[in-house]
């Protein structure tokens, strides 16, 4: 069974056509990657899962339930999580409350058990701050010790990559959504990162689906691709397939001269 | 241009700006209480901005990550300067006033009397008196420079106290009464003709600061040294702190009489209102200005509760809704009320974000006033006469009306009020909020429902800040939108900005600060606002973070400074290399 389905969204703004028609789906337990050119509408695929836009047409539907329609947050309560393209942490938090902000919607606690430190509070927030330190360790000694302490704008540009996806594994999704993972990161960093994806599948048993640019991380990690321009599928399979569909090619290098 | 200008006289000329400024207000000529001899308040600060400026010139300065002191020498003539320009503007500002004629002046700036201007020259009129303000203008600048090239184990006991001297010299009325109590005797230190400190008082006091401030910071670091830190005495010392910090809240009422208490409730009620401002401004990220409007629900809810009456213009009348509930079992319902109101305030502001949000709750603020005391009300909460006779809080005998009494019900609320934000602070539900001020849309993508956080910090603020509201119509008992203006939300948040946002113990130093300090120094009193201004200029310009800031937010505002400091260092350095500074104050030491 398709984990999510997407089937002909739509997405204007003003006059401009991000996204038109747009389909594909993601099969559980698969790394599916999206490729294309700049301005194909891949990041606006990603804010349509997610509820951040509506489309103004088409359906998404997660586990055979369209989610077209809720909020950002019941999204992310369902299973689907999110990094973004450009690094969005809470800066002036530490590494390991940013990751905890991320158990909130697996936790309950409200004002009055915060205050009255009910058994079931402590409980709770032990639980966490435990799940928490988890996802924070799937890197390793990355995200490891005083770092931990440390507010979150102090850390390296990889690092805030690093803590980003570690916030998302902590709601616990069973579908994560990686927006160019590797952007700006160096050559070791990359190939590194590309073993964390392929491990938070076969280790977390997730399905992932991720934009990436880099085509030897594309390469690296999917089962399959699927190639957009112009807010449409233009090719979709193996990575050999697309690499060498003549549409792709076409897309990022343009047509051959006449004649 | 002005920066082409030599620092001395750049610091003459700042200074001899504010000084005319403070002469212009009339602080200067109408603030008469002594507080040594016969030199009143007046004359105390129309010597501080020379003194202040001599200290900036000549103080140790770090340049290229290298502490230059400068030498009593180069000091004093560099104070002498500033002073010499500060005079310089005085005396033109003297000369101008004569030449126009005192009452010319006056119909403009009604600070400008005789008196002002004798006491500017001495009471000598013509060149004499102008030459004998710039003497003592030069005399003080060259004061501020000495005070400048000053060691700093000298220094700071100097300064220190010389505040204590000064401080003390404005006390008298909290200070005799407590003395009186204790069963001293206090007329060696206040004159009881002047009412302010004596010669030999004001020296016995110097003396004796300066001494144990000098024998303390020479001896402390030593003494920590020598005891033997476990974890076991610092838990001991923390006990003995936090039992000391306790005897100290239960007597200060007693030590420090009624008057003072009622400044103390004061207080109080305002760190309510600022720890509840504080969840919604600090934690949540939501600027609010129109805080007033729960201190408003609070104490109107609190009036009609306890059974106060509407005033009317025949007399006293119930209010179409009365009841006669005991306090304490009101208020449970006061900040169900205000929580309340806080949804309906919270929910057509949820797609607002910063400056927009600010705009509209502070107009929510002033609808909150304008319908407390609407016509269309009168029959509920009396209109522009308001509301009176609100009954006291009584348990037993005790009823709270009694300033020293009413202190500590104040004292209680607080405790919980800080307990209730304390806890928060480091919850599921602030780390939510926190998530929310960083940056809204992550959050919610994180998981976080907005809508709903939003909500409930509108609704938790509310309420804590009700209880300010409640306990105010219990202090006053009696009410009317007087005491509901705009102004009580600027000062709730200026106790938040000045504290530190997000920061607790930020809270009550900044009530204690804008509230405490001049209900206690109440010849101040009607300057205020002049005082919150400059309070909170030198706040944003000297520390942005708050005076007990919550410990995160000041690291990523000092880290804008370093880079700030460097990029201003670089474009100074520039600047330097062009135009001609003069080398003043930058010996060896």
């Amino acid at each position: 069974m398709n984990l999510l389905d997407v089937q002909g969204v739509s997405k204007h703004f003003g006059g401009l056509y991000a996204l038109s028609g747009l389909d594909f789906a993601v099969e559980e337990g698969e790394i599916l990657s999206i490729i294309g050119p700049n301005g194909a509408g891949k990041s606006t695929v990603f804010n349509v899962i997610t509820g951040l836009y509506a489309p103004d047409d088409g359906d998404v539907v997660f586990r055979g339930e369209s989610i077209v329609g809720l909020t950002p947050n019941q999204i992310t309560r369902l299973g689907i999580a999110r990094t973004f393209q450009t690094v969005h942490l809470f800066p002036n938090m530490t590494v390991l409350e940013n990751a905890m902000v991320g158990q909130h919607c697996r936790s309950r606690t409200t004002i009055f058990g915060a205050v009255f430190l009910t058994p079931s509070m402590r409980r709770e927030e032990r639980s966490i701050r435990e799940h928490a330190e988890s996802a924070l360790g799937f890197f390793g000694q990355r995200l490891a010790g005083y770092r931990q302490d440390q507010p979150a704008f102090s850390l390296s540009y990889a690092n805030r990559r690093r803590l980003e996806m570690a916030r998302a594994l902590a709601t616990e999704p069973s579908l994560l959504l990686l927006d160019e993972p590797t952007a700006g990161m160096n050559p070791r960093e990359t190939l590194e990162l590309r073993d964390h994806i392929v491990r938070m599948r076969d280790d977390l048993g997730l399905t992932i689906l991720v934009i990436e640019h880099d085509m030897r991380v594309v390469k690296g990690v999917s089962d399959r691709v699927v190639a957009c321009d112009y807010g449409q599928k233009i090719a979709e399979g193996s990575y050999e397939d697309v690499a060498n569909d003549e549409h792709v090619i076409e897309a990022y290098l343009g047509t051959k001269a006449a004649g | 241009m002005f920066r082409r200008i030599p620092r001395v006289v750049r610091a003459g000329l700042v200074a001899g700006i504010v000084s005319v400024y403070l002469c212009l207000v009339g602080v200067v000529g109408s603030l008469v209480t002594d507080v040594v001899g016969r030199i009143t308040v007046g004359r105390v600060l129309l010597s501080i901005p020379a003194i202040l400026a001599g200290f900036l010139v000549a103080r140790p300065r770090v340049v290229s990550g290298e502490v230059r002191r400068s030498s009593v020498r180069a000091g004093v003539p560099a104070g002498a300067i500033v002073g010499l320009t500060t005079g310089a503007l005085l005396a033109v500002f003297v000369g101008i006033v004569n030449l126009l004629g005192v009452d010319t002046v006056r119909n403009v700036f009604i600070a400008v009397k005789p008196g002002l201007m004798s006491l500017l020259t001495f009471g000598h009129a013509g060149v004499v008196g102008s030459v004998l303000r710039i003497a003592a203008e030069v005399a003080l600048g060259a004061v501020g420079g000495v005070i400048g090239a000053m060691q700093d184990r000298i220094r700071v006991p100097t300064v220190i106290a010389a505040t204590v001297v000064i401080s003390l010299g404005l006390l008298r009325r909290i200070v005799h009464p407590a003395l009186a109590q204790l069963g001293l005797r206090d007329d060696w230190l206040f004159s009881v003709v002047t009412l302010g400190l004596t010669w030999f008082g004001a020296a016995a006091v110097f003396v004796v600061t300066f001494v144990t401030t000098f024998a303390w910071r020479a001896n402390s670091a030593a003494i920590r040294a020598r005891t033997h830190r476990t974890p076991a005495t610092e838990r001991g010392v923390r006990v003995v702190v936090l039992a000391a910090i306790g005897a100290g809240l239960i007597a200060l009422p007693f030590l420090v009489g009624s008057i003072f208490s009622q400044i103390l409730g004061t207080v109080g009620i305002y760190i309510l209102l600022g720890l509840g401002l504080n969840i919604v401004v600090g934690y949540a990220g939501l600027l609010d200005l129109g805080y007033v409007a729960f201190f408003a629900v609070g104490a109107y809810t609190t009036a009609v509760l306890t059974g106060g009456s509407r005033v009317t213009t025949t007399g006293y009348a119930p209010p179409s809704f009365s009841l006669h509930l005991s306090f304490f079992i009101a208020i449970p319902i006061v900040v169900v009320v205000a929580a309340l109101v806080g949804l309906v305030i919270g929910a057509p502001v949820l797609r607002l974000r910063g400056d927009y949000l600010a705009i509209v709750t502070l107009g929510f603020g002033e609808i909150a006033r304008v319908l407390f005391s609407s016509d269309w009300l009168k029959g509920a909460f009396g209109g522009t006469q308001g509301m009176t006779a609100i009954p006291a809080a009584p348990i037993g005998n005790l009823d709270f009306r009694n300033t020293q009494h009413f202190y500590f019900l104040v004292l209680a609320f607080c405790l919980i009020a800080v307990y209730i934000s304390w806890r928060l602070a480091d919850s599921r539900v602030g780390r939510a909020w926190n998530a929310m001020r960083e940056d809204e849309q992550v959050a919610e993508a994180v998981g976080v429902s907005t809508v709903r956080y939003k909500l409930l910090a509108f609704a938790m603020g509310g309420a804590i800040g009700s209880l300010g509201g409640a306990l105010f119509a219990v202090q006053v008992g009696a009410l009317n939108n007087a005491s509901f203006m705009l102004l009580v939300s600027i000062t709730a948040l200026a106790v938040v900005i000045l504290g530190g946002m997000g920061s607790i113990p930020g809270v009550v130093v900044g009530a204690l600060v804008l509230i405490g300090i001049p209900g206690v120094f109440s010849e101040f009193e009607q300057y205020r606002l002049l005082l919150y201004g400059a309070v909170l200029m030198a706040i944003m310009i000297l520390r942005p973070q708050g005076l007990i800031p919550n410990v995160r937010r000041s690291q990523e505002l000092e880290e804008e400074d370093v880079a700030q400091d460097k990029w201003a260092g670089a474009v100074t350095a520039d600047e330097h290399a062009t135009s001609p500074a003069l080398p003043l104050g930058e010996g060896t030491g």
